[in-house]
């Protein structure tokens, strides 16, 4: 994969033992990837808005249940500014409740992962929605209509 | 305020800037299909770097090495052939390797390598992209399956789910919310 670059993931949850399995899975998927952690909404918000950080992941997974001070709700916060227009945001949430998938979907998520009980499904989980987005990514295709539930 | 809508040919818009980046800096070339472009005589580096900075404004990258220009060409080649108004009739391989000019065993392999995703996969992915404009543009799923040459309405409703994880009518009608709330802001 050296020729399409490397890519930059990062994940935003606030319960520690789910950022250490995402870690874990991402590492054993032998992936070129960087990826980033932050344990709340607010830490992420300070990067993203950080105007020394010129260049934006790739893709942001996004825990819907995360706490979020300074702002009522992350994803609206991030799609509120015309710079993360085309900033990929996967929603990885333990519910799996149908009025959730499609609020935040309408509320300008790309992805909707249901977080999966079972390592080996997560793997493969992220796998399938690493793959997807990178086709999007390098192949610059329109981000307004990229939606992916798994 | 009012909105109006545009529509545009990518093509025909590329090509533009491209006759206008290359005369403007003096380039002595040929536009070919398919992004392609013949330089005739050698540019200095200096406008060269000006070429690619200039373009790069617009999303267009200089491809230099020669796989990723290869697999750039498959790219441009299927996006071609899926935005046609009737998919081709012959096999998809013996297709690609007649355009291209070369073993599909090849081609194959070395997208595989490089992308993440497969010829195959790649297919499906630009033309569940298309399936998608085709949708919001209120055309009927009898209608696209035609035009994308899918044997039926449950074929492409499948591959949609396989690549959205939605069905068509929840695709749009999510899209069709997220307007809405635009719309009133």
């Amino acid at each position: 994969m050296a020729k399409e670059g490397k890519m930059h993931i990062v994940l935003a949850d606030d319960d520690q033992d789910d950022r250490e399995l995402f870690r874990e899975a991402i590492e054993e998927l032998n992936l070129d990837v960087e990826l980033t952690l932050f344990k709340n909404g607010d830490e992420l918000l300070d990067y993203l808005h950080d105007p020394g950080n010129e260049k934006l992941p790739h893709i942001l997974f996004l825990d819907l249940n995360m706490l979020c001070t300074k702002y009522d709700d992350c994803l609206t916060e991030i799609r509120r500014h015309s710079r993360f227009k085309d900033l990929s945001i996967a929603i990885y949430s333990s519910s799996s409740s149908e009025t959730d998938v499609h609020a935040t979907f309408v509320g300008g998520a790309n992805i909707y992962i249901k977080k999966p009980n079972d390592f080996e499904v997560l793997k493969q989980s992220l796998r399938e929605v690493l793959k997807i987005n990178w086709q999007f990514h390098t192949s610059g295709l329109d981000k307004g209509t990229f939606l992916f539930r798994i | 305020m009012k909105k109006t809508y545009i529509k545009y040919d990518i093509n025909a818009a590329c090509r533009a800037i491209m006759q206008e980046q290359l005369t403007g800096l003096g380039i002595d070339y040929e536009l070919e299909e398919l992004g392609e472009i013949v330089i005739k005589k050698k540019v200095p580096p200096a406008i060269f770097m000006t070429l690619q900075a200039n373009l790069k404004r617009y999303g267009i990258d200089i491809l230099d090495d020669q796989k990723s220009q290869l697999i750039q060409r498959i790219k441009n080649t299927i996006i071609d052939m899926v935005g046609r108004d009737k998919l081709p009739s012959s096999k998809i391989s013996h297709y690609l390797a007649e355009r291209l000019q070369m073993n599909y065993n090849y081609i194959s392999a070395v997208f595989s390598e490089h992308t993440h995703t497969s010829i195959e996969n790649y297919i499906i992915l630009q033309k569940i992209e298309r399936a998608k404009k085709l949708l919001l543009h209120d055309l009927s799923l009898t209608e696209i399956s035609h035009l994308l040459s899918y044997s039926s309405v449950a074929h492409l409703s499948g591959q949609f789910k396989k690549m959205t994880g939605l069905s068509p009518s929840a695709f749009k009608k999510i899209i069709s919310e997220r307007k809405k709330i635009a719309h009133t802001n």
